[in-house]
């Protein structure tokens, strides 16, 4: 009983009591709080730097992945094709599926002869049935559409090669026209018939008829070929005078 | 009316503190250190130890100032932080035995124990107690924890508390009489 009200007495002077810290006391509980606030920013700067690494790498991934999907844009066209093969395939299956429902129809219908079972079968077989035809339709459709593109393309390969054609078919008219009008023909004049048909080929390869735009390469070849002709032809033609003059002289001399 | 404005200022002072105001920081430092000093002094024998202590237990109260909620005083809370670190302390410094002795009870128990005893020597002979008998009669007699609380806080069984704490009166029963003699001889 004295002791407890000992340790009441003891309990109170030590509560009382105040311990003065050190001056300098202070300055090392600051030192240790500024530590741990740089510590606090660093890692906050890391996590953010973390954060916007992340975000980047976000960002660019699906720029990355569009990039590539554009460049592999011509598989997706073999695709296509490839989905072509592959309907008679999935028809064949969507066949043999109907097949088995058919036979189990059958064998449903020796089993057990249920009038209900039997409707059923014929519903699914309709509904398969028609989604056959559906899909028939379809395919008869983009054959169609397949079938046009090719006419249209052969067309467009008939157009350019009539103007070629309509060449060679007007010589060959002009040279029957002309053996049926003088019996002979000379090989000179199918030659010249032929450089006629070779120059017109010529200019119409020069003038590209779609883009009406004349090319500028092919023009100055047809134009230095045409000085080059010209010059040379001076230069027989030159000749020729000169030779027939040397003979004229020459018989009359002879005279 | 001064209690109340303490009070508001207490406050004020905390929610700044929170943000990382250091004057604020600085200030309850100033409010609370003395008396903090002196609950680590109970358990250490060493001021200096005891001051680092302190130290390192404000350290913690203004990092976890956040987790501080207004359900009991801010004082208790610190109170708390400061015995927890002073025990931490004692455990790091050595492995704490509690001393399972027998002590010669004496048959003379004093019925009056001498009240003119001063805070110093209250203090000195809390220091001559063994680390496991201190750290219990403090946080009993002086703290006002129960066993169960105390045998938590200390890993031990409530039994070892109870048996630590009557050993622990019994020593310093002993020692204030052998102290009141010699008092007495002297003068």
């Amino acid at each position: 009983m004295a002791f407890h009200k000992f340790e009441q007495n003891i309990k109170g002077k030590l509560e009382k009591r105040t311990l003065q810290p050190s001056k300098n006391a202070w300055g090392k509980l600051d030192a240790k709080l500024e530590g741990i606030e740089t510590k606090k920013s660093n890692t906050l700067f890391w996590i953010l730097s973390v954060a916007a690494c992340i975000i980047g790498i976000l960002l660019v991934v699906p720029l990355f992945f569009n990039n590539s999907n554009e460049n592999t844009s011509p598989i997706i066209v073999d695709t296509k094709t490839i989905e072509k093969d592959e309907n008679p395939i999935i028809k064949n299956e969507e066949l043999i599926a109907d097949e088995d429902l058919l036979n189990n129809s059958t064998s449903d219908k020796n089993v057990t002869n249920k009038v209900q079972v039997f409707k059923e079968n014929k519903e699914q077989f309709t509904n398969v049935k028609s989604e056959q035809i559906y899909k028939q339709s379809i395919k008869k459709e983009s054959i169609a559409k397949i079938d046009e593109t090719l006419k249209e393309q052969e067309k467009l390969h008939t157009n350019q090669l009539t103007f070629e054609e309509q060449k060679m078919n007007d010589l060959v008219v002009e040279i029957n026209n002309m053996k049926t009008q003088s019996s002979t023909v000379t090989n000179d004049e199918i030659d010249e018939l032929l450089n006629k048909a070779k120059k017109e080929l010529e200019l119409n390869s020069i003038y590209k008829e779609k883009s009406n735009i004349v090319d500028a390469n092919l023009l100055l070849q047809d134009v230095e070929a045409d000085l080059d002709k010209s010059f040379r032809n001076k230069v027989f033609e030159a000749f020729k005078i000169n030779y027939e003059n040397m003979i004229t002289a020459v018989s009359e001399r002879n005279d | 009316m001064k209690i109340i404005q303490l009070f508001k200022n207490e406050e004020k002072l905390l929610k700044k503190a929170i943000q990382n105001n250091r004057e604020a920081q600085h200030s309850l430092y100033k409010l609370y250190a003395p008396k903090m000093l002196s609950v680590c002094r109970y358990y250490i024998k060493d001021v200096q130890f005891a001051e680092d202590v302190m130290l390192s237990g404000f350290f913690k109260v203004f990092s976890n100032l956040k987790s501080f909620q207004n359900n009991g005083s801010f004082e208790g809370w610190i109170r708390r932080i400061m015995i927890r670190e002073s025990i931490s302390f004692l455990r790091k410094q050595k492995n704490i035995e509690f001393a399972v002795e027998d002590l010669e009870i004496q048959n003379e128990v004093t019925d009056t124990i001498s009240s003119d005893i001063d805070v110093a020597q209250i203090q000195y002979l809390i220091d001559s107690l063994p680390d496991g008998y201190k750290m219990i009669f403090v946080m009993y007699a002086i703290e006002g924890y129960k066993h169960q609380e105390i045998s938590e806080l200390l890993n031990i069984s409530e039994g070892t508390s109870k048996s630590q704490l009557f050993k622990a009166r019994k020593m310093l029963q002993n020692k204030i009489n052998k102290l009141n003699n010699t008092s007495y001889g002297i003068s």
